[in-house]
């Protein structure tokens, strides 16, 4: 009896043992902050070794994930059948009007003599895991280096911007998501010409902040890329403006973040000599 | 002592399914579990608290601190941090591990409630303290409870294996 109420001190992990790992470990976290960059670079290079597990193991979830969905869509299928027929009417007199436009577009374009910008090159890959955590917004995408990524170029779907890279390896990238909480991106509001900052905060639908005239802005109003401190294109669809609960001015993001696939990284040739990637804002959290 | 009745089938189960949590959050389910309004629990932890409440003599520490570092790896969280919390809250269970193995399932639950609690706190002051990325003190709570909900199904098992030997 005496000796059950006494604490037990296991046999193979003694004092120094443990200990040792402890200080092992602390002195791990703060090497990850602050020799951040080299860590991260570690960390993304135990990511690219790894990643070819991920996708069997992660296999039957997707199937299950992808017979949730499908069958959350034919379950709504007759509603959005009556809707698309709605919008299929809208969009005709829309085709018509995109079709006049193009023709205009490309006789002005004729007429002074317009040639496009060639610096802009991008790569195609698809996503391959995201980061399993709803407390950091980021995916892994299965190009990298040797695809001729570089950190902070911009990364978009078919709608717009998703985010952008951060940590490259040989054959896999990390995305930071636009919502992640270390995201910021200078971005112009179009009808009113305005620019601002969209800073993540982990939520669906980052804020906006340091926008001149808040009351020029409406909702529903586009918001781009803005260009400036060269890290990403400028022009790039992000999203429309939203109003929350707390009459905050919110972005929401175009691009579809629940079912990602392929992302398209694109890179400008001009970007890569105007910084590092340690000039990165958010760069010194990861 | 055949393979099946050894402890390093345990190990192995516990090395596998760790492995198959901490990877598994990271599908593309296209279900937009990992957003800040999710009720998402962390199995992982789940699995490492009953085994170290119900198995403290035979679990393999550098087997749970691999799996922590790794998951820490994997998931972009600060590298190390909940691996030291995480390896503390084992120690502290395999330090009293007499008085715990033989104990019923409600005082297992409350150990692994409070346990998680301290945890989950001291995660987030130590973001604060250290001026790290911002977690949200509401996804923490929901995490928290769905991980609480989940347990059960974790150390019952346990339980049920254990009657059966007897």
């Amino acid at each position: 009896m005496a000796n059950k109420s006494k604490p037990h001190r296991s046999k193979s992990w003694s004092i120094p043992i443990t200990t040792f790992i402890f200080v092992c470990l602390t002195l791990i976290f703060i090497l990850w902050r602050v020799d951040n960059t080299r860590t991260e670079l570690i960390r993304t290079k135990i990511i690219d070794f790894v990643s070819p597990l991920t996708i069997p193991l992660n296999y039957p979830i997707k199937v299950v994930g992808d017979l949730v969905r499908y069958f959350e869509i034919y379950a709504s299928l007759l509603e959005e059948n009556k809707e698309l027929k709605r919008d299929l009417q809208n969009m005709t007199g829309w085709k018509e009007k995109a079709l006049q436009l193009e023709q205009k577009n490309a006789q002005l374009r004729a007429l002074n003599n317009v040639k496009l910008s060639e610096d802009l090159i991008w790569v195609t890959g698809e996503m391959m895991a995201d980061s399993g955590s709803p407390f950091y917004q980021s995916g892994v995408i299965n190009i990298g280096s040797k695809d001729g990524i570089k950190n902070g170029s911009a990364a978009v779907d078919g709608l717009g911007l998703v985010g952008r890279i951060s940590g490259v390896g040989q054959k896999v990238a990390r995305v930071l998501f636009l919502t992640d909480i270390s995201s910021a991106i200078p971005i112009k509001i179009k009808r009113s010409n305005q620019k601002g900052l969209m800073i993540g905060d982990n939520s669906p639908w980052p804020l906006l902040e340091f926008v001149e005239e808040k009351g020029l802005i409406n909702i529903g109003d586009r918001v781009f890329t803005s260009g400036d401190g060269n890290v990403f294109p400028s022009d790039i669809l992000i999203g429309t403006i939203l109003i929350d609960n707390k009459k905050k001015l919110r972005v929401k993001p175009v691009a579809n973040f629940e079912s990602l696939e392929f992302l398209r990284i694109l890179n400008t040739k001009k970007i890569v000599v105007d910084w590092t990637e340690t000039d990165l804002v958010g760069m010194e959290n990861f | 002592m055949k393979f099946y009745q050894s402890n390093h089938l345990t190990n192995i189960l516990v090395f596998a399914l760790g492995l198959f949590f901490i990877i598994s959050p990271t599908a593309l389910t296209s279900t937009g579990l990992n957003n800040t309004n999710s009720f998402y629990p962390d199995l992982f932890l789940c699995l490492i608290f009953a085994s170290a409440l119900n198995r403290p003599k035979i679990i393999n520490l550098y087997a749970i601190l691999t799996l922590l570092l790794f998951s820490d790896v994997l998931h972009m969280k600060p590298i190390g941090l909940f691996t030291i919390l995480m390896f503390t809250s084992v120690v502290i269970i395999r330090r009293y591990k007499l008085q715990i193995e033989q104990s019923p399932f409600y005082i297992h639950y409350l150990i692994f409630l409070i346990l998680l609690s301290c945890v989950q706190t001291l995660n987030l002051f130590l973001h604060h303290l250290l001026f790290l990325p911002k977690l949200s003190l509401l996804t923490i709570v929901n995490q928290t409870i769905f991980t609480l909900i989940c347990y059960p199904l974790f150390d019952i098992p346990y339980k049920l294996v254990k009657a059966n030997k007897r």
